[in-house]
């Protein structure tokens, strides 16, 4: 199981500014990777998670404190949707893996097979590829996937299940 | 676990990877502005926009309706939730906010006396099926890690799956009043996808399994059907009211939705409509079983004649979540787009758009013609729910 920071209760702090700040410390790593998941670039990532906290501290202080981690999930995806519906429309941008090597970090340091997967996964519909990313690499709960992305439990488990359907026939087809 | 699970683990935690745990953080931007130096011109700058708020509908003797949050319940034939800091839950006359004392809950379907649930108690906790009563209230039936919930076609019952650990999963059915167990049959499945409950029984198929077939259990007689489908690609759909399914194949880039009735223990076929390319493993079927959903094309297939129409709604009208019928021939389409983004700060001098809490517009598309009105558009939410009637 990867932790990408504790869930339990988040004291509640009287300085809105210092208790983001003090989330930002603890969630910023396991937020940018869950971003970085999503939009596949680290400089997007970073974008999206500050972004996230932006909104966190304007809404601060959240009625349920225990809602922070969920609220800055759902912030991050949100966010990374709108990062990749711009691509869509701008049509400009090319993902790392397929851009010539040494381009990114992480594009040259892939195995060919891990190249398939990305192209794969790619291919997927964008909240099919947040649910695989939640479930697979955070291990969340499909109850929680769905608190997360707002759906219900069912939708979010049967949305894992195809996903992994088409992910494997897509991976048969990249062969 | 699969090959493909195992790969894409491995895929996932490389490029996390790429995100090493010793990286720093930059400094928290919150604003390009000092927070502390931030509070007095945010201050005074709300008081500025509270008075402008004030003051210029006096002036002007107008109000943008589309900057007024639609705090009104839509007059939808079905109900829905809308998601935000907290989740509130319209169903016709009714407003159930639904509480937030759990780790999480989701909101299934109608079911006698409220709405049927799962819930889990804590965060990464125990799973269980309640019910959501009109005020507010939930009462857990059932036994703990259930996972998933469906209605039976009165509502009167409710079927969950408990994974027993051992590759296999007990489906167990319950009254929605008592909570009583009523039946229940051990699947040789590891986690159980419940896909619907009509005039046959219990759809089902078994989840996070590369090939599957569709299975019916009728509960009345204990009976347990495998529906051999080739190609089956995880879709099906099995309005209360018919005993007419509906089924996604795949082969390839070919795909083709089917519907029919089971006769002898396969799928009848009366209807195929089929197309390349693009993902369809979100069917949906009318409540009567006789008009097909393409989501993906913004089409609608009657079954009976074939003929195709095509709906008239703008912007992308997803596949997932699945459009929701509101009666045989009332389709419920909801569409989301960089139109209806909102800044949703009433703090002025931060001044971005924000796509976070968006509006989301529900289309009501007369499956007969394909005409589409705006039904109803959400205040600014993460999301609103659709659910099945």
């Amino acid at each position: 199981m990867v932790s990408y920071g504790e869930i339990g209760a988040i004291p509640v702090p009287d300085d809105g500014p210092a208790a983001v700040a003090r989330l930002y410390r603890r969630h910023w790593l396991g937020l940018i990777r869950l971003a970085v998941l999503i939009v596949d670039d680290r400089q997007s990532a970073e974008d999206v998670v500050q972004e996230a906290f932006t909104e966190l501290y304007r809404r601060w202080p959240l009625n349920d404190p225990d809602k922070a981690l969920p609220y800055l999930r759902a912030a991050v995806l949100n966010r990374s949707r709108s990062v990749l519906r711009r691509r869509r429309v701008a049509r400009l941008y090319t993902p790392p893996a397929d851009r010539p090597s040494g381009s990114a970090e992480s594009a040259a340091e892939l195995h060919e097979d891990r190249r398939e997967v990305q192209r794969a996964l790619q291919s997927l519909p964008t909240r099919t590829r947040e649910v695989l990313v939640l479930r697979y690499y955070f291990d969340l709960a499909h109850a929680e996937i769905a608190q997360t992305l707002g759906i219900s439990e069912s939708s979010a488990r049967a949305t894992a299940s195809r996903g992994i359907a088409i992910l494997t026939q897509k991976l048969k087809e990249l062969r | 676990m699969t090959d493909t699970e195992t790969r894409l683990r491995d895929y996932l935690q490389s490029q996390a990877d790429t995100i090493p745990d010793t990286s720093q953080p930059p400094d928290l931007d919150l604003g390009r502005q000092s927070p502390r130096r931030l509070w007095p011109i945010l201050a005074a700058a709300a008081a500025i926009g509270a008075v402008l708020i004030l003051t210029v509908p006096l002036l002007t003797g107008l109000t943008r309706q589309d900057q007024k949050p639609a705090d009104k319940p839509a007059a939808l034939g079905v109900p829905y939730v809308l998601i935000d800091k907290e989740q509130v839950l319209h169903d016709r006359e009714q407003t159930v906010p639904i509480p937030s004392d759990h780790g999480s809950l989701n909101v299934s379907e109608q079911v006698s006396g409220g709405w049927a649930t799962t819930w889990m108690d804590r965060p990464g906790g125990t799973s269980f099926v309640g019910i959501l009563r009109p005020d507010g209230k939930i009462t857990s039936i059932g036994p703990a890690n259930a996972l998933g919930v469906q209605a039976s076609p009165d509502g009167s019952q409710v079927v969950t799956s408990v994974p027993n650990g051992k590759g296999g999963s007990r489906l167990v059915v319950l009254d929605v009043a008592t909570g009583r167990e009523l039946a229940s049959q051990t699947v040789p499945y590891a986690m159980v996808g419940l896909l619907g409950w009509n005039k046959n029984g219990i759809w089902l198929h078994e989840d996070y399994a590369p090939t599957t077939t569709p299975v019916l259990w009728d509960p009345t007689t204990g009976t347990v059907t495998e529906v051999k489908m080739p190609g089956y690609a995880h879709g099906l759909s099995a309005p209360a009211a018919s005993d007419r399914i509906l089924v996604t194949t795949r082969t390839g880039e070919a795909w083709c939705l089917k519907t029919g009735r089971l006769t002898d223990g396969k799928l009848a076929v009366d209807r195929e409509y089929c197309g390349t390319g693009g993902p369809h493993n979100y069917p949906a079927l009318s409540p009567d079983g006789q008009t097909i959903v393409d989501s993906a094309r913004k089409k609608v297939i009657d079954v009976e004649t074939g003929k195709v129409t095509n709906l008239r709604v703008d912007g992308e009208m997803p596949g997932w979540p699945q459009p929701v019928f509101e009666d045989d021939t009332h389709l419920l389409v909801l569409t989301r787009g960089s139109g209806d983004v909102v800044e949703t700060s009433v703090t002025p001098g931060v001044g971005r758009l924000e796509p976070a809490s968006v509006r989301h517009t529900v289309y009501r598309c007369d499956v007969t013609t394909g005409s589409c009105d705006a039904a109803y558009t959400s205040p600014p939410v993460y999301n609103l729910q659709l659910l099945e009637p």
